[in-house]
């Protein structure tokens, strides 16, 4: 591909952190709304009212929806299309480093040890970019930013399961953890399950699934089934909006799934807080961009 | 309970709050974060204002300098359980009458609370559209080296709502939910199949 092309990836990375930032998808507001008008704690209520009062203050005075401009991370689906990845992943980059000037997010990546900040953002295997291979893409290509509040990703975990576990320790597992959580990661929850795979492969499900758009299904019935039945049960447990207790507790749990050694079970959870941060974007060969 | 208190925050202001009240603060605010708690805690170097009746804001703004004036472009409550340690300190040694952020603080803080008649507001985290709409100005930075962490002096216009999480008698309301919380857990782990 051209140079251009190249340009316009980093072009369309840098419009997308900011959407996320700024927008929250249709869905995730829809879930919000049905939140609220199914919440009966009193609090809980009122918490969702104020939710849902900021989206709109920072839809109409062009402000961030929540000051965490969270740690950049990217999903590029590719089709049949010959793509760089070196050039792709250095124009996303750019991407970040530019909207993190021009739009002054909070820069927010530091060294592990050292805590010393990049200040744009960008560094050493930052932005995190995970390529997806989607056949049904033939002459785009299709960019989808997720910058992820570390709220809610520090209270996310891994288990490596028994496979004598089996389903019944997958819900325990992930009931355990989103108690853990409690308030700390800003319930209603967005739950993004990874079971399967190996020990690397399972955390990226798990974050993959919370690209999926909230109300679909997992296409596996068993996996569909699991989805429904935990998306009950985790709501059972009265964490309710911001911690405050409840009916509330998570809006919508999706499952992604990967085949598994014969002795092993992982399962991961990702969890994401109300803010459900993602923006979209389709760049054709012809560098036609459409933004969904 | 709707609650608007002008600032200082007095110990008398905080002891006439009950848990769950809603409060909307006008005045200035302390904000600070991880890093501007470790270095006053951890390097030993003192607050450069006396914070006694203060609010701290537990969170990190992106800001703008122009014409040295700042302005914040966005602030929000961070997760105050990572800056538990610093909290009794904040009370008893510094006279910090009110801390605001998000998220559960253990049994052993409340009593810090209740010893100090102090109040912890919660913020709906998030929410930081609607915090930063709030700010009249920004009256003084220190330790810019910090970026977001530095400590900022803000004045605020009705900041809020928050609500009262723990209060001066040590109350503590997420908590409490927290323990109902763990028995709908153990309840749920029985039946499950």
């Amino acid at each position: 591909m051209k140079e251009e092309f190249y340009n316009k990836i980093s072009e369309v990375s840098e419009e997308l952190y900011y959407r996320a930032l700024t927008r929250l998808p249709k869905d995730v507001v829809d879930k919000l709304k049905e939140a609220y008008q199914q919440e009966e704690s009193e609090l809980g209520k009122k918490i969702l009212e104020v939710i849902l009062k900021n989206i709109e203050i920072a839809h109409t005075k062009k402000l961030l929806v929540c000051q965490d401009t969270g740690i950049p991370v990217y999903f590029v689906e590719i089709g049949d299309m010959e793509v760089s990845l070196p050039k792709l992943f250095e124009s996303i980059k750019i991407g970040v480093r530019n909207a993190t000037s021009k739009y002054r997010l909070r820069p927010n990546m530091v060294h592990p040890l050292t805590r010393k900040n990049t200040g744009d953002n960008t560094g050493i295997m930052s932005p995190i970019v995970h390529t997806i291979i989607n056949t049904q893409l033939k002459d785009e290509i299709r960019i989808i930013a997720m910058p992820k509040g570390s709220g809610s990703e520090n209270v996310s975990n891994l288990a490596m399961l028994r496979p004598a576990d089996g389903v019944k320790g997958i819900k325990k597992f992930v009931l355990e953890t989103i108690a853990n959580a409690g308030g700390l990661g800003c319930p209603p929850y967005i739950v993004g399950i990874g079971i399967g795979g190996d020990f690397e492969l399972v955390t990226h499900l798990a974050k993959k699934a919370l690209i999926r758009p909230l109300g679909t299904f997992n296409p596996d019935p068993e996996v569909k089934k699991l989805e429904q039945e935990l998306f009950i049960l985790i709501n059972k447990l009265g964490i309710g909006p911001m911690g405050v207790g409840g009916k509330v507790t998570i809006i919508a749990v999706n499952i992604e799934i990967g085949e598994t050694h014969i002795s092993s079970l992982p399962v991961a959870v990702n969890m994401q807080c109300w803010r459900g941060k993602r923006a979209e974007a389709l760049i054709t060969k012809d560098l036609h961009v459409i933004y969904l | 309970m709707i609650k608007h208190i002008l600032l200082p925050f007095t110990r008398d202001k905080a002891m006439e709050l009950r848990l769950g009240d809603e409060v909307y603060l006008t005045g200035a605010i302390y904000i600070v974060r991880d890093a501007t708690l470790r270095r006053i805690f951890e390097e030993g170097v003192a607050p450069p204002e006396k914070l006694e009746d203060q609010i701290v804001f537990l969170g990190a703004p992106s800001f703008i300098k122009e014409d040295d004036r700042y302005r914040i472009l966005s602030v929000g409550v961070t997760t105050a359980q990572r800056m538990e340690k610093y909290i009794p300190s904040l009370l008893s040694e510094y006279r910090v009458r009110g801390i605001i952020g998000k998220g559960e603080l253990s049994e052993k803080v409340s009593s810090s609370f209740k010893e100090n008649k102090a109040i912890y507001f919660m913020f709906v985290g998030g929410a930081a559209a609607l915090a930063t709409s709030s700010i009249v100005e920004v009256e003084k930075v220190w330790w810019e080296d910090l970026y977001g962490e530095a400590l900022f002096k803000v004045k605020v216009s009705q900041l809020g709502p928050m609500y009262v999480a723990i209060d001066s008698q040590g109350n503590n309301l997420l908590l409490t939910n927290k323990e109902v919380v763990v028995r709908n857990l153990r309840e749920i782990l029985k039946e499950l199949r």
